[in-house]
């Protein structure tokens, strides 16, 4: 039975759910450059523009991790945070695989 | 070293569990985790896993959706909205048009989008014309929202606000006679902008477990073996089992910007009915930039009273948490994704769509009496 444990919501499905707007869902994303309160971001070599107007109680600067929500960064993660989080998510890209073939 | 799902899962197992727990999740992000990881298959029998309300696509008022496609076909607008909404049914005779998506079809200047900035710029691109950006969702998505009316809009760009709160549905829920649950997983990134903080009502008015989860199954596990053992400790606690993306008090800048801009009023839920502070309307400080304000209503009362789920569907019930999706009467029957009758089975949010989607194919005879 525990094999179903297997799936967790992959990078692709998440990064999916950005265009498609899955409302409750945000995705860790790397800074790469800003420009007052936009931001350039990427994540598993997709790169999205975010804004930062929701974070500005708590600054960031290029190379931060932030999740993103309907293309608005909601909260600033650690780099631990955004990686183990990936981490899980990149394992089971396979798996998702089969699950989205369902 | 965190504990992989295996371990929570066992550690689980471990627990001395009572005949019957039931545990309501209230988010279609961790309905969608816990369906698709199997969570109910792999867990004790007596824990039962149930979604809540936690899709605001499908609570979202028909006589919105309505407004929103009557103002599509009859003014001279561009309406702009998440995707999701396109293919809501209204409660319409077949051969009228009864969706967002069908008004597109037969003409109107609809276009789905991703995020609000994009409303920004369909309006900067067409500064001749109205743009209305319909925009319905939980706090996650209209924090959003403010933040773009607080930054700045352009002056062709309307919104027709339809934002709900989430924990006044589940406070309506305990102080019903039925709540129907023993313990609750709140909304990891709900509790990301607004606080953690917010749910502490369940612990403190209700003395119920609640824990705060994140999306993947350990993050899950993890809550639900918490309320497990608050449960079984006679201990009450808001345990943060997402705290590395929940902060304590949340995010302060976006609760800000929900206060500048909007007031937080009764409000409808298709299928549920009013329930009391559950909703966003824009501020009057706004009304330049209210499409309730600056256009017709087409939403006349009559409208309102039919305003439910559609015929024969149990959405309403399923919303609640009182009907698992497969005990609905047309679940798989003449509701399947294809052909979606309820809102719960049109949205990726929606619990039936999520549980088809997870390969769950036959109806069941509802446990629950009627109600």
């Amino acid at each position: 039975m525990d094999h179903v444990l297997k799936w967790v919501p992959s990078s692709r499905r998440l990064l999916k759910g950005v265009k498609r707007n899955l409302m409750c869902l945000a995705i860790p994303m790397q800074i790469t450059a800003i420009d007052g309160f936009n931001a350039r971001c990427v994540a598993k070599g997709i790169e999205r523009d975010v804004s930062l107007f929701m974070l500005q109680d708590d600054p960031v600067e290029a190379g931060d991790y932030v999740m993103v929500h309907v293309g608005y960064a909601i909260q600033k993660v650690t780099p631990q945070e955004a990686s183990s989080a990936w981490e899980i998510y990149d394992e089971m890209l396979a798996a998702d695989a089969a699950v989205a073939a369902i | 070293m965190p504990l992989s799902a295996r371990q929570w899962l066992q550690k689980i197992r471990d627990l001395e569990l009572p005949e019957k727990v039931r545990i309501m999740n209230v988010c279609g992000g961790h309905e969608r985790s816990i369906t698709m990881a199997g969570l109910r298959g792999a867990l004790p029998l007596q824990i039962e896993l149930i979604p809540g309300p936690g899709c605001p696509v499908c609570i979202c008022p028909e006589e919105d959706v309505y407004e929103a496609m009557q103002l599509a076909l009859k003014e001279d607008v561009i309406l702009v909205a998440f995707g999701d909404m396109l293919r809501v049914p209204v409660n319409l005779p077949h051969r009228e048009i009864r969706s967002l998506q069908q008004a597109k079809a037969a003409g109107a200047d609809i276009r789905p989008i991703a995020s609000p900035t994009e409303a920004i710029r369909i309006a900067d691109a067409n500064p001749d014309r109205t743009v209305v950006f319909f925009a319905a969702g939980f706090e996650t998505t209209t924090a959003p929202v403010a933040a773009m009316l607080v930054e700045g809009v352009p002056d062709n760009l309307l919104i027709l606000l339809s934002g709900r709160l989430t924990w006044p549905a589940v406070a309506m829920l305990l102080e019903s006679e039925t709540a129907g649950f023993d313990a609750l997983i709140a909304p990891g990134h709900v509790s990301t902008v607004m606080g953690p903080e917010e749910w502490q009502f369940v612990i403190d008015k209700h003395q119920m477990p609640a824990a705060v989860a994140g999306f993947t199954p350990e993050s899950l596990l993890a809550a639900m073996y918490s309320t497990l053992r608050q449960l079984l400790d006679g201990l009450r606690f808001l345990n943060n089992c997402y705290s590395e993306v929940v902060k304590p008090g949340g995010n302060k800048t976006a609760q800000a910007q929900l206060k500048e801009t909007m007031n937080v009023v009764d409000a409808n839920w298709r299928g549920v009915g009013i329930i009391p502070a559950s909703g966003y309307a824009l501020k009057d400080s706004l009304a330049a930039h209210d499409a309730r304000k600056q256009l017709p209503s087409y939403a006349d009362a009559d409208r309102k009273r039919v305003g439910q789920m559609p015929q024969g569907c149990d959405c309403a019930r399923v919303v609640l948490g009182k009907v698992y999706p497969n005990e609905c009467r047309i679940y798989g029957n003449a509701c399947t994704p294809r052909n979606p009758i309820g809102p719960c089975m049109v949205s990726d949010e929606g619990a039936c769509r999520i549980w088809w989607a997870g390969g769950v194919r036959e109806r069941a005879v509802s446990q629950v009496a009627e109600w």
